[in-house]
C-alpha cells in the first residue's frame, strides 16, 4: 500500500525564472491537498535539462522534491518514466512552466473518489493560455453533449495535464514524439489510446490549468511542420461514429 | 441635490424592495449587476395611491429594464419607474417601450389620468413605424455625468473578478446616453449589449473613451465586431437577409424578432452539420453552447472560477492578461470557424463514402474529358477485380463533375472533395486524415494536385501507413517554353516515400531512370501500366475508293501540347484533302497566336464518345503532338484498322509501330508528315493491311489481364516505401 495519495509530478527542460510561479502555485494546490489530509508526493522530471534548469531546481527551496534527471529529448517518454516512478494512487502532471489553479488537486481527487467508475481521466474545466498567445477554452466531459468524437478526430479535446489513478499511465503509455517521421501530439494521441482502454475522461468544474504559451512552443512547432498523431484504431470511417461517446 | 422630478414622482423604491433585490443572486446577464438589483427592486414596487389604475393599465407592458437602461438617472434615484412615468416621463417624451414612439405629450400634465403610453396599451399595442435615420451615428464619447452616475452606481461587492478598472469604465458606459436622434436602435440593443465583451475585444475604445453601443452603430456592425458572444452580425445577417433592415444592424433584427430561441445566431455556417455530429438539433447545440458560454462566464465574473484566475493572477501577473479571451470563452467543439469547418468537411466526405472502409482508394484531379477508360479508369477497374468494387474508393479533388460513362466499374464510391473550399494547407490535412480513416491497402495518385502537396507534410506518416502509388504521366510545358509537371517536381521528392510509382509508358520509365540515375532499388519502384486496348471496337470498312477528296481525321485538345498549328500547315499543303478536326477548342495562354483554319479544315467540336465518330468516311487518322506519352485516342483509332500517321514523341511509339505505322520525327517536320500521307493515300490498301497488324500486335500486348497482373504485383508487394522498409527492419 502507497503511502501516498496522490503524486504530483513536474517535467522541466529549459524552464528557469518561468517555472517560480508555477511552483509556487503547485504548493498551494498541494497545502490544499494535504489540509484535506492526503499524502502527496513531489517529483520533478527533468529531461535533457539545461545547465540553467539544473541549477534552478537545485536550489534548497525545490529539496523537497524528488529530482530525476533524463535524456529522452522527449516530453510523452518523461511523463511515462515519471508514472512508473511515481508512487501515489494518483498522479498529476504540471509542466514546469504552466500553473495550477489551486483547487485543482483537491477538487479533481475529490470527485474521482466520489465515482463508483475507477477508470476516470481528471481534466480541468478551463484551459487558460496566457503569455505568448491569449486563448480560454473548455475540456468537456466524455458524458457532456458538447463531446463528438468527429472533433475529436481533428482536434484534441483534453490537455495533458490531467489527473487519474496512476494505473492509467501504466496502461497506456505515450507514443514516442518523431516529428520527423511526421508523429507529434503525444497528448491528443494519449488521450484517444486510453478512450480505447477504457478510460473515461471527466471534466472537474471550475477548476483550471494556466498553460503559457511560449513564442514557439512545442505545440507550434509541430503546427509549423504539420505533423499529426499517429493513426488510432478507433477513428476509423465506420467506428468513428460511437467512439468516446458516454451514456448522458 | 435630488433631481427636479423626484417630488413630481414621490414613489421611491420601498427599502423592503431594495433590500430584497440585494438578496438575489442575478443571472448571467450582460447589465451590471448593480443596475439588474436596482431594476428587480423596481419590479418589485407596490401600486401607489396616485393614479392606481393608469398604473395598473401599463404595468404589464412596461418595460422597465429598457426604461432604466436608457433613463440612468431614474435608476440611480431610486426611483419607481412607472410612477415615473405617469407624474413626469409622459411629459418629457419619455418612453417605456422598445415598441413604443414617444412623442413628448405636453396635453398630458402629471394630473393625466391616461398617459401617452397608457393609450397605445388601449389601443393594443398596434405597430408604430420605426424611426430609421439616414445618417451614421456619432463617435460619441462617454460623458462626464455618466462618469459621475457611474461612480454612484459602483459598488464593490458587485465588481467581476477581471477588476474593478474595466468594470468601472462598463458602468460609465451603461450611464452614457444615446447620440440624439439614435435613440431608437441605441436603446433597443443596449440592454443586450455586452459591453464588457465588446470593450475587452476593442481596447481602443477605452483609450479614446468612446462610447461603445455607438461605435458599434457606427462602424462595429459594418466591422463585424460582435456585440455579444455567440451573436456573429454577419452571420446573422447572411442567414436571415429578410430580418435586417437597410441601415439597421443585425443585431437589432434579431432583437427586434424577439431574440428567437428558433434563430441561429451563430458564425458558423456549417452549424447544422456540426449539431447532427453532436446528435442534436441546430437551435439546441446552439442554445448549449450559449448557455456553456453564459454559465462559464458567469462563474468567471463572479464565481470560484475568477476567483482561482484572480489568485493565479497575483502568482503571475501575466495570467490576467487573458481576462479579454476568457469573455469569448471557445467552448469545444465550437471552438473557431476553423475547426468547425475542419470537423464537418471530414463529416462530409466520410458521408459521401458512405461511412465505409475501402482498401483501394483512386484519386484524380477532375474526371476528364474523353472517352476510354485512361489510366484511373483502369486502375479502378483492376482493384475492383481484386478487392471487388465496394472496397473501391474513386476521389475527385479540384474538379467536380460527372465522370465520363463507362469509365468507372459499377459499384465504386464516388467522392468529390473539389467543393471543400479549405485553404490548401487545411485541405491537405482533411485529405491526408480522410484517407486514413478509410483504412486503405493501396492509394493510387493519378494527377490529384491536393495528394501531391499533401504528401510533403503528411506523406511519411502517410506512406508508412499505406501503400501509396503515384501515377506519372509525360511532363508538360510552361506557356514559357520550359519543362514542368510532376515527373519534373514532384518524383525526385517523394519516390523515397511512395510504394511505388507507375506510368503509362516505358518512354517516360526510361527518361527518369536515366535522369536521375536510379539505383536498382529505386528502379524497382517503378511499373509501366500499358492501358489495354478494347478489341471489341470493329475494324472499320474503308470510305469507297472513287471518292474524289480524300478525308483527314484529327482529334485532341487544342492546347501548346497537340500543335494545332503544325496539323493546319499540313492541312495547307494538302489543299485537295479533307480534314475533320475534333477536340475541346480551347487554347491557354502563350498560344494565342494560332493563324486561322485553313479552307480545308472543319472543326467538328467535342464527341461524346469514341464510336460516334464517323471512322468509316476516314481514309486516315493524323496525330500530331510536341510530347506524349501514350494517347488513348491512338490505342482506340489503331483498333479501327485506320491507317494513322502521328508524332513519335515520348510514348506514342509504342503505338506507332515503326512498318505498321507512320511515325514522324520529329515531330514538326510538316514534310515529312505530307510525304508519309501522300503515300498512306496512294496506296490505302498496303496501309489498311499494315494497320491491320498494327491491331493484332496491340490486342497480342494489350490485355486486361496483363494490365491486372501489373495491378496485382504492385497492391501485393510488401509497402515499399523507405520508412516503411526501415520500420519492418527495425
Amino acid at each position: 500500500m502507497s503511502q501516498f495519495d496522490l503524486t504530483l509530478a513536474i517535467t522541466a527542460h529549459a524552464e528557469t525564472l518561468e517555472a517560480g510561479p508555477a511552483m509556487r502555485s503547485a504548493e498551494l494546490a498541494i497545502a490544499a491537498v494535504e489540509e484535506a489530509g492526503f499524502a502527496v508526493q513531489r517529483l520533478l522530471g527533468f529531461d535533457t535539462p539545461t545547465p540553467q534548469t539544473t541549477r534552478y531546481f537545485g536550489q534548497p527551496r525545490f529539496d523537497a522534491w524528488e529530482r530525476h534527471s533524463f535524456a529522452f529529448a522527449d516530453q510523452g517518454e518523461t511523463r511515462s518514466a515519471l508514472a512508473d516512478i511515481a508512487s501515489g494512487r494518483y498522479l498529476a502532471f504540471l509542466d514546469a512552466d504552466d500553473l495550477l489553479s489551486s483547487n485543482w488537486l483537491l477538487a479533481a481527487m475529490t470527485l474521482l473518489e466520489a465515482q463508483s467508475n475507477d477508470r476516470m481521466i481528471a481534466h480541468p474545466e478551463l484551459i487558460w493560455q496566457f503569455d505568448g498567445s491569449n486563448t480560454v477554452y473548455t475540456q468537456p466531459s466524455q458524458s457532456s453533449p458538447l463531446f463528438t468524437p468527429h472533433h475529436f478526430a481533428m482536434q484534441n479535446y483534453y490537455d495533458a495535464l490531467c489527473l487519474a489513478p496512476r494505473q492509467a499511465w501504466q496502461e497506456v503509455r505515450y507514443a514516442p514524439r518523431d516529428v520527423q517521421a511526421g508523429y507529434a501530439y503525444e497528448d491528443w494521441q494519449w488521450a484517444l489510446e486510453t478512450i480505447e482502454a477504457g478510460w473515461e475522461h471527466v471534466s472537474v468544474p471550475d477548476t483550471l490549468i494556466f498553460k503559457r504559451r511560449r513564442d514557439v512552443s512545442q505545440s507550434q512547432a509541430a503546427r509549423a511542420r504539420r505533423v499529426s498523431i499517429r493513426s488510432v484504431a478507433p477513428l476509423a470511417i465506420d467506428t468513428i461514429a460511437g467512439f468516446g461517446r458516454q451514456e448522458r | 441635490m435630488k433631481p427636479p422630478f423626484f417630488k413630481l414622482s414621490a414613489a421611491p423604491v420601498s427599502k423592503k424592495a431594495r433590500e430584497t433585490a440585494r438578496a438575489l443572486t442575478p443571472p448571467h446577464t450582460v447589465m451590471p449587476r448593480e443596475l439588474w438589483r436596482r431594476i428587480e427592486a423596481a419590479k418589485r414596487c407596490a401600486k401607489p395611491a396616485l393614479y392606481p389604475r393608469e398604473y395598473g393599465r401599463i404595468k404589464p407592458y412596461f418595460d422597465v429594464e429598457y426604461y432604466l437602461t436608457r433613463y440612468p438617472d431614474i435608476a440611480l434615484a431610486w426611483i419607481d419607474p412607472i410612477a415615473h412615468y405617469i407624474r413626469a416621463g409622459a411629459a418629457e417624451g419619455r418612453c417605456p417601450h422598445p415598441s413604443f414612439t414617444a412623442q413628448a405629450d405636453q396635453a398630458q400634465p402629471q394630473d393625466a389620468r391616461v398617459t401617452a403610453f397608457g393609450k397605445w396599451v388601449q389601443q393594443g399595442c398596434p405597430d408604430l413605424p420605426l424611426v430609421a435615420t439616414q445618417e451614421q451615428c456619432p463617435l460619441t464619447p462617454i460623458e462626464g455625468t455618466a462618469w459621475a452616475r457611474a461612480e454612484r452606481l459602483f459598488d464593490a461587492t458587485d465588481v467581476p473578478h477581471y477588476g474593478a478598472r474595466l468594470h468601472k469604465h462598463v458602468l460609465a458606459a451603461w450611464m452614457n446616453e444615446s447620440p440624439p436622434g439614435f435613440e431608437e436602435e441605441y436603446y433597443l440593443i443596449k440592454p443586450h449589449f455586452d459591453i464588457a465583451y465588446y470593450l475587452s475585444r476593442s481596447p481602443d475604445l477605452i483609450e479614446k473613451n468612446l462610447d461603445p453601443v455607438a461605435h458599434f452603430l457606427r462602424a462595429g456592425a459594418d466591422e463585424a465586431r460582435d456585440p455579444q458572444a455567440g451573436f456573429s452580425e454577419r452571420g446573422f445577417a447572411r442567414r436571415y437577409p429578410d430580418l435586417v433592415q437597410q441601415g439597421q444592424s443585425a443585431f437589432a433584427a434579431w432583437i427586434r424578432a424577439g431574440q428567437g430561441e428558433d434563430l441561429i445566431t451563430s458564425a458558423y455556417d456549417d452549424i447544422a452539420e456540426l449539431a447532427a455530429a453532436m446528435k442534436l438539433v441546430p437551435i439546441t447545440a446552439q442554445k448549449l453552447h450559449r448557455e456553456t458560454q453564459a454559465d462559464v462566464g458567469q462563474r468567471l465574473a463572479f464565481g470560484e472560477l475568477g476567483k482561482q484566475v484572480k489568485a493565479a493572477a497575483e502568482l503571475d501577473p501575466l495570467i490576467a492578461q487573458s481576462w479579454p479571451e476568457a469573455l469569448d470563452l471557445r467552448v469545444a467543439p465550437f471552438n473557431s470557424a476553423l475547426t468547425v469547418s475542419r470537423t464537418i468537411d471530414m463529416m462530409r466526405l466520410q458521408e459521401r463514402a458512405h461511412r465505409k472502409r475501402a482498401k483501394a482508394v483512386v484519386l484524380v484531379n477532375r474526371p476528364r474529358w474523353g472517352s476510354g477508360r485512361r489510366m484511373e479508369g483502369y486502375i479502378a477497374h483492376a482493384l475492383a477485380e481484386i478487392y471487388g468494387a465496394h472496397e473501391v474508393v474513386v476521389m475527385t479533388t479540384e474538379v467536380g463533375g460527372d465522370t465520363p460513362k463507362g469509365r468507372m466499374p459499377e459499384g465504386i464510391r464516388l467522392v468529390d472533395m473539389s467543393d471543400i473550399r479549405s485553404a490548401a494547407p487545411e485541405k491537405q490535412r482533411l485529405l491526408f486524415e480522410f484517407l486514413r480513416s478509410l483504412r486503405p491497402e493501396v492509394v493510387f495518385n493519378i494527377n490529384s494536385r491536393t495528394c501531391w502537396d499533401m504528401l510533403k507534410p503528411y506523406g511519411k506518416a502517410l506512406c508508412r501507413e499505406t501503400r501509396v502509388v503515384g501515377g506519372l504521366f509525360c511532363a508538360e510545358q510552361s506557356v514559357t517554353g520550359f519543362w514542368t509537371g510532376y515527373p519534373v517536381h514532384r518524383f525526385y521528392r517523394h519516390l523515397g516515400k511512395l510504394h511505388a510509382v507507375c506510368t503509362d509508358s516505358h518512354a517516360l520509365v526510361s527518361e527518369l531512370s536515366e535522369r536521375y540515375q536510379l539505383p536498382p532499388e529505386s528502379a524497382a519502384k517503378l511499373h509501366v501500366l500499358s492501358a489495354p486496348v478494347d478489341a471489341s471496337i470493329p475494324i472499320a470498312e474503308a470510305p469507297a475508293a472513287a471518292n474524289p477528296r480524300k478525308k483527314v481525321f484529327w482529334s485532341g485538345r487544342f492546347d501548346p501540347q497537340k500543335r494545332v498549328d503544325i496539323a493546319y500547315k499540313i492541312a495547307e499543303a494538302m489543299p485537295d484533302v479533307d480534314f475533320h478536326m475534333w477536340g475541346e477548342k480551347f487554347l491557354k495562354a502563350g498560344h494565342q497566336g494560332l493563324a486561322p483554319a485553313p479552307d480545308n479544315v472543319t472543326f467538328e467540336g467535342k464527341y461524346a464518345s469514341f464510336d460516334a465518330l464517323p471512322i468509316e468516311t476516314a481514309d486516315l487518322w493524323l496525330y500530331t503532338s510536341e510530347w506524349d506519352g501514350v494517347p488513348s485516342i491512338l490505342l482506340e483509332v489503331a483498333m479501327t484498322g485506320l491507317p494513322i500517321v502521328g508524332a513519335h514523341v515520348g510514348g506514342t511509339g509504342e503505338v506507332l509501330k515503326a512498318g505498321l505505322s507512320q511515325p514522324i520525327a520529329p515531330f514538326d517536320d510538316v514534310a515529312a508528315f505530307v510525304a508519309a500521307i501522300r503515300q498512306t493515300l496512294a496506296e490505302p490498301q498496303a496501309a489498311r493491311n499494315q494497320a491491320a497488324k498494327l491491331r493484332d500486335a496491340l490486342i497480342a500486348e494489350r490485355t486486361e489481364a496483363a494490365y491486372l497482373q501489373a495491378v496485382k504485383v504492385i497492391v501485393s508487394a510488401p509497402n515499399g516505401s523507405d520508412d516503411a522498409e526501415s520500420e519492418r527492419e527495425a
